[in-house]
């Protein structure tokens, strides 16, 4: 009675009849063979039997511990609570600044600094920057600056965020939306990003590698660092895409800078500054 | 005067009911419990932050293994799951031919006891060895018991792909388990589906079909 061309057809639904996948019609036709084919009952015997031990198997190896259970509920508790604290903290904010025009999404984009028509002639004349020059009342030193970019750029320190959706955590500090590019089209990984200290500012701090290069985009507060990078001579000016980009050689890194809408980008690396660049005038 | 602790929100009350769930399948994604708790600990908190996200009604499990899933791939393995090799135009189902009547017969009754030790210990490390995506998908179908449209969509790939990598993960399980009960003599060598079955054919009794699949207690 059992032969191979009578069981195959059953053979062949039978993870699919154990997963329950299979239609009405099907079914039966299943079941008419399983009834009458002690193989093929066998084999489902056994497809239940692993799943079942699969089951009390992966479950057993993996009790929530009551600390565990505790750190989970307090993360929960603690995170409903930031969020209500930013809530009514960033009303106000949100709307001084227009961002509560700004769909989350938008802000990604909005990283993507360099997309509307800034002209090169604005961008070289200060006068056109009443907030930055206003913000300037220390003296001028944009080597300092160029220095920290390089140091932090080879700082080891572990990052303080992994997880690109949580880098919002780090807005409260640096003032201004953090989020990360992901920059694959240049094949690179992003690492992490954390928040370092820049002159009197702090900025967020996003590393990533590209082809065994480390790479540092920083994102900070353009209005609030004194020192706004392309206003200096300091830095030569390219047009990528269209886009004016500022770029630098410090210590033998390249420093690539320009900002957006009162949020500075910069990217340190050991990359030619053309692809410094490139990366900048990438983020759209 | 101390804060007393605020009564758990709706939000919470369910996490936490789902935490031995999301622990299972996280361990068996990491296979490290440390990273397995972390990676739990995001996943809810990223499910609270998108929690109006989530449709009343439907599958909260799902949604939540899902994050847990999405989670796994952008923290650890940036680009995607692990590919295999093995992942590909499926097999010819009858060339499962390592299983005859006498694995069945000592493999299929987990109250064996001897067997089932033995199944519980090495299924682990058997899914363990399977490539990442063939073992989130039998973890997903056989553990969870959610359906080829949700692991799909969990997976981010079409209902084929899913069956197709439960059959290959499977059939790889199996034949690790195999390999196990035969190392410790539960079963002999081993004779192909279709090959005339030994101990199967001598007691001619209709094994009763288990229609449903009983959750585990």
């Amino acid at each position: 009675m059992t032969s191979v061309g009578g069981c195959r057809p059953t053979v062949t639904r039978l993870d699919a009849y154990a997963d329950g996948e299979l239609s009405p019609d099907q079914v039966l036709e299943v079941e008419a063979h399983l009834s009458e084919c002690s193989s093929c009952s066998g084999h489902l015997q056994l497809e239940h039997a692993v799943r079942k031990s699969a089951r009390r198997a992966t479950y057993a190896a993996a009790v929530p511990s009551d600390a565990f259970r505790e750190r989970v509920l307090h993360a929960l508790q603690a995170e409903t609570a930031r969020a209500e604290a930013e809530a009514a903290e960033q009303a106000p904010r949100a709307s001084m600044l227009s961002w509560n025009n700004i769909t989350p999404l938008a802000l990604a984009a909005a990283v993507a600094l360099l997309f509307t028509a800034t002209t090169n002639e604005k961008r070289n004349q200060p006068a056109t920057m009443p907030v930055a020059a206003a913000a300037v009342s220390e003296p001028f030193n944009v080597e300092k600056l160029l220095d920290e970019l390089v140091d932090q750029h080879i700082d080891r320190s572990e990052p303080s965020v992994t997880e690109a959706s949580l880098l919002d955590r780090l807005e409260p500090e640096v003032g201004v939306p953090v989020h990360a590019p992901s920059l694959v089209q240049y094949g690179a990984r992003w690492e992490g990003g954390r928040v370092v200290p820049l002159r009197n500012e702090r900025a967020a701090s996003l590393r990533y590698r590209v082809a065994g290069h480390r790479v540092t985009l920083y994102v900070y507060n353009a209005e609030r660092l004194q020192e706004r990078l392309p206003l200096s001579n300091r830095f030569k000016k390219r047009v990528v895409r269209d886009e004016p980009v500022y770029v630098a050689w410090k210590r033998g890194y390249s420093i690539a800078t320009t900002d957006r809408r009162g949020v500075g980008y910069a990217v340190a690396s050991d990359l030619g500054e053309d692809e410094g660049a490139e990366i900048l005038a990438s983020l759209h | 005067m101390k804060a007393r602790p605020s009564p758990p929100t709706d939000f919470e009350r369910e996490a936490m009911a789902q935490l031995p769930t999301l622990l299972a399948v996280g361990t068996r994604l990491t296979r490290n419990a440390a990273e397995a708790e972390d990676l739990v600990q995001d996943t809810l908190l990223k499910a609270l932050r998108a929690r109006e996200h989530f449709a009343q009604g439907s599958n909260m499990r799902a949604w939540l293994l899902r994050i847990l899933t999405n989670t796994f791939i952008n923290r650890y393995r940036r680009g995607g799951l692990e590919r295999s090799v093995l992942d590909g135009p499926d097999a010819d189902p009858l060339a499962d031919g390592w299983i005859g009547a006498s694995t069945m017969e000592a493999m299929r009754d987990p109250e064996s006891r001897a067997l089932r030790a033995v199944l519980e210990k090495e299924i682990l490390q058997a899914l363990d060895e399977l490539p990442e995506e063939f073992r989130l998908a039998v973890v997903l179908s056989d553990v969870e018991e959610l359906s080829y449209r949700e692991i799909a969509e969990i997976m981010g790939c079409p209902i084929g792909t899913v069956m197709s990598r439960l059959h290959r993960g499977r059939r790889l399980l199996k034949g690790r388990l195999y390999q196990h009960a035969r190392s410790l003599g539960i079963v002999g060598p081993e004779h192909a589906i279709g090959v005339e079955p030994r101990a199967a054919a001598g007691d001619g009794a209709v094994i009763p079909i288990d229609r449903k699949r009983g959750r585990v207690a």
